[in-house]
């Protein structure tokens, strides 16, 4: 079964009746109605599941006495994270650790601002130095705001890799020039306090992750101490990753093949960090076979439609012919998505399920599930991710292209995710989650859905035709 | 010898022989396995209302124990919807249906009567209390008949009017439900209590139970307040007085959506949802997931201790693990029917129990004949 700790973080899927979320008991230990949006006039038609959805379960005190009141006594208690909080203490103290080794400047975290002489700056230096304790400041405050709850580690992680954003969109402005980052980088190594070190370590290291040329261009003029340059080059650590990776998916009992369509476009560039947890998390299931574009595009000729599909086809049929009795299923990201409905009309008998993964319900053409879509005509089972802020996407079109779908049909969808299913930060705060624990949610999804299609239908298909009570 | 209460005792009442046994070969139409369905028990009769799997049920089934048989009887009158996990008591062969999830999101707090020996239904509009509104709409409460009257306690509403959007909020509030001889009722009554009452839960337990004293009582068990409990109250009908009565013996694992049935002293805990134990203590402290059980425990309830059972266990003579099941006690047997077998589901449908068990708690005696010209002038 599909459930373990990040369950607690998804919030009772309201339109389902599938009780998938054991943390949310009173209402999955409760599901004897059909779900509000089932509709008896397509039966291959799933309801609609949100994830993410905001709502608390409020507990009655019906005394009467203390309506009204507010209860300052009572100790709220916070509800469990899905990763170690203890680890994630040490984790987020490592950093400081390594700062205290390095800084030897002895100044206070508010005064560091003043030892700092600015008399000679320029008015650029100004402006960016004044940008850059801006963005420390902040995810200082909101790390002492959210010091003490055990969801802090997560919240930290969010607003952490959101201001390494910020300071990497400061670097890279077109007025920018190149010496000032290394200037700035120099002068905070030197002035800064170390809890602010510290910080300003853990910006750099996420800088790193995302963008290594801006990191490179910024700390290329100092030398920087070898226990501190290992520290930089760690992965940025996740309060949940050790728990993520403990929690497998569900393995189809024979295995499967997953054809997983991402989106890196030429040969050079790996899988990014978010693909690769996506093909290690999905090779839990089967065998990963990842596809992109690159390596639909051999001799780098052409890039036209045709030229892609006629090579997605082959990819499809090497897989079967590879492992002709495991099941393929093809989890294609984006555009990608929509390509595998014109693979799926040739080679319906091979593929077994398609996930998409963010779908764009309108092409260049115009909106999808006109007449002649091979959408239309597709026999294979298709589940559908969305997020429900996606700029290519809008859940009242894939809805009504769902109804018009001849094959079983699921939408998922990611409240407040974009089309590549990120969470914004607020989301992630207000969830306490990180994109990881969000990744791997969907993820579940994909493996419940997987082993639902691949599960051999059982007698209760044909009671689900028969309407309640008709049969008395 | 103040150490040899139990070891004085006969045998079989220290400890029960327990035999569970599956009902097979049954005759008639077996109605659809379920969850959140009620039973009651009138003589040999178990009468099951309501309940659902993806879609609520409004089926009225009755199995006759004696003839090993379901029928559906033809009802007629003001046919309630279909509800599930609701309140259900019989007071002789009239029964009270009340409450309970009638849609999606959405709760009921109609009251219907059914008299079983015409089986016709009638919707009742009890008076609500004089110094407060009736019982808000609900799911998941007790429903219990103790003399004549009935006690509504706890249960679960919601808060919403959208069926998209459940607000849940758990209730401890006690009604008391005042019933006229043969048919309808009094009204509504919200009594005055003393002690500490239960904190809030809802698919808890109640069980009616007069003491040897002569004392009648409203046992409380277990139930769901955002994780399960195990805990028991008591309500003195007299005093009108909460108490958390000293318990002894080996408690069984807090639940939810379990039954608890009386038969003579002993109050029997079948099934529900339980935490699932983990070794490593630091994660077993913290409730995140549960699982179903077909564990049984026995409470006496004049001794106030969890009982050591004995019982024949073999794979295939015991129930499989189960919640929101219905239970009843027929003579000196527990039957128990149908219950959702966990968080299994196939396609979009969960998959619920289709067997009837039943517990035989005493060697029956052989019978006699008078007993045997008895059973055959005396079925209802």
């Amino acid at each position: 079964m599909g459930f373990g700790l990040l369950d607690c973080y998804i919030s009772m899927e309201v339109s389902e009746s599938l009780p998938d979320s054991p943390a949310h008991g009173c209402l999955a230990d409760h599901t004897y109605a059909k779900s509000w949006n089932w509709s008896p006039s397509h039966i291959l038609y799933w309801p609609t599941k949100y994830l993410f959805t905001s709502r608390e379960i409020h507990i009655a005190h019906t005394s009467g006495a203390n309506e009204g009141r507010l209860d300052v006594e009572m100790v709220v208690s916070e509800s469990e994270p899905p990763f170690d909080a203890i680890k994630a203490e040490t984790l987020l103290e490592e950093a400081v650790k390594e700062a205290e080794k390095v800084c030897c400047n002895g100044v206070d975290d508010q005064d560091w601002e003043k030892s700092v002489d600015q008399l000679s700056w320029t008015s650029e230096q100004r402006k960016l130095f004044s940008k850059v304790t801006e963005i420390l400041n902040a995810v200082y405050l909101s790390m002492l705001s959210s010091k003490g709850s055990v969801h802090c580690a997560a919240v930290y992680r969010s607003r952490m890799d959101s201001c390494a954003k910020q300071f990497c969109r400061l670097m890279c402005q077109d007025s920018m020039e190149v010496k000032l980052g290394g200037w700035l980088h120099v002068l905070l190594m030197k002035h800064l306090s170390p809890s602010y070190l510290a910080l300003y370590m853990e910006l750099l290291q996420a800088l790193r992750a995302k963008s290594p040329g801006v990191f490179d261009s910024v700390t290329s003029e100092a030398r920087m101490a070898d226990s501190m340059m290992d520290f930089l080059e760690k992965k940025p650590w996740d309060p949940a990753a050790s728990s993520l990776s403990h929690l497998k998916l569900t393995k189809p009992r024979d295995g499967i093949t997953i054809l997983f369509l991402h989106g890196s476009l030429s040969k050079k560039q790996r899988a990014s960090m978010r693909m690769q947890f996506w093909i290690d998390q999905l090779s839990h299931m089967g065998r990963v076979i990842p596809v992109t574009l690159a390596s639909l595009d051999d001799n780098g000729r052409t890039r036209s439609l045709d030229a892609i599909l006629s090579s997605l086809k082959s990819h499809v049929s090497d897989a079967k012919t590879q492992h002709p009795d495991k099941p393929l299923v093809i989890v294609g990201w984006g555009t990608w998505a929509a390509l595998t409905s014109h693979v799926c009309l040739e080679e319906a008998a091979s593929i077994s399920a398609v996930v998409c993964l963010g779908f764009p319900t309108r092409g260049i053409f115009g909106a999808r599930g006109e007449a002649d879509d091979p959408l239309l005509f597709c026999k294979v089972p298709f589940l559908f991710i969305l997020g429900s802020q996606a700029i290519n996407a809008r859940i009242s079109d894939i809805e009504r292209l769902r109804e018009k779908m001849k094959c079983q049909t699921r939408l998922i969808v990611l409240e407040g995710g974009d089309h590549w299913l990120r969470l914004p930060k607020g989301c992630k705060v207000i969830h306490h989650v990180t994109q990881g624990m969000v990744d791997k949610a969907l993820m579940m999804e994909v493996a419940d859905f997987i082993s639902l299609v691949l599960s051999p239908p059982p007698d209760v298909l044909t009671s689900l035709t028969m309407v309640p009570g008709s049969n008395t | 010898t103040s150490c040899g209460v139990v070891g004085d005792l006969p045998l079989e009442m220290a400890s029960p022989v327990l035999k569970w046994k599956r009902v097979t070969n049954t005759t008639g139409p077996c109605p659809r396995p379920r969850h959140g369905h009620r039973a009651v028990a009138i003589k040999d009769l178990m009468i099951v209302f309501g309940g659902g799997n993806e879609g609520i049920v409004d089926e009225l089934h009755v199995y006759n124990s004696a003839a090993n048989q379901w029928f559906i009887p033809p009802v007629k009158g003001d046919i309630p919807p279909g509800c599930a996990a609701y309140g259900f008591v019989v007071d002789g062969t009239r029964i009270l249906v009340f409450g309970g999830m009638v849609e999606y999101g959405k709760y009921s707090n109609e009251l219907y009567e059914l008299q079983a020996s015409r089986w016709e239904w009638k919707r009742l509009k009890p008076k609500p209390p004089r110094n407060s509104p009736p019982p808000c709409p609900r799911l998941g409460h007790s429903f219990t008949l103790i003399g004549n009257k009935v006690y509504l306690f706890g249960g679960l509403a919601n808060d919403s009017d959208d069926p998209k959007n459940n607000i849940p909020r758990y209730l401890n509030d006690l009604f008391i439900l005042e019933l006229r001889p043969g048919s309808g009722v009094v009204g509504w009554d919200q009594p005055e209590t003393h002690g500490i009452p239960p904190p809030p839960r809802e698919s808890h337990t109640g069980v009616a139970y007069c003491g040897s004293d002569g004392k009648q009582k409203l046992v409380i068990y277990g139930g769901m307040s955002g994780c399960r409990l195990g805990d028991l109250w008591i309500l003195d009908i007299e005093s009108m007085t909460w108490s958390m009565p000293m318990v002894y013996g080996i408690p069984p694992l807090p639940r939810s959506l379990h039954s608890a049935t009386l038969l003579g002293p002993r109050m029997f805990v079948f099934g529900g949802w339980v935490p699932l134990v983990v070794d490593d203590v630091r994660v077993g402290t913290h409730e995140k997931e549960w699982k179903c059980t077909n564990t049984l425990a026995s409470l006496n309830l004049e001794t106030m201790t969890w009982e050591p059972l004995a019982m024949e266990v073999f794979e295939e003579s015991l129930p499989r693990a189960r919640a929101g099941h219905c239970a009843v006690a027929i003579h000196s047997r527990l039957y128990i029917w149908s219950g959702r077998d966990g968080y299994r589901k196939a396609w979009n449908n969960q998959v619920c129990c289709k067997d009837l068990w039943f517990l035989e708690t005493e060697v029956p005696p052989p019978p006699t004949r008078v007993q045997l010209v008895k059973a055959s002038t005396n079925s209802l």
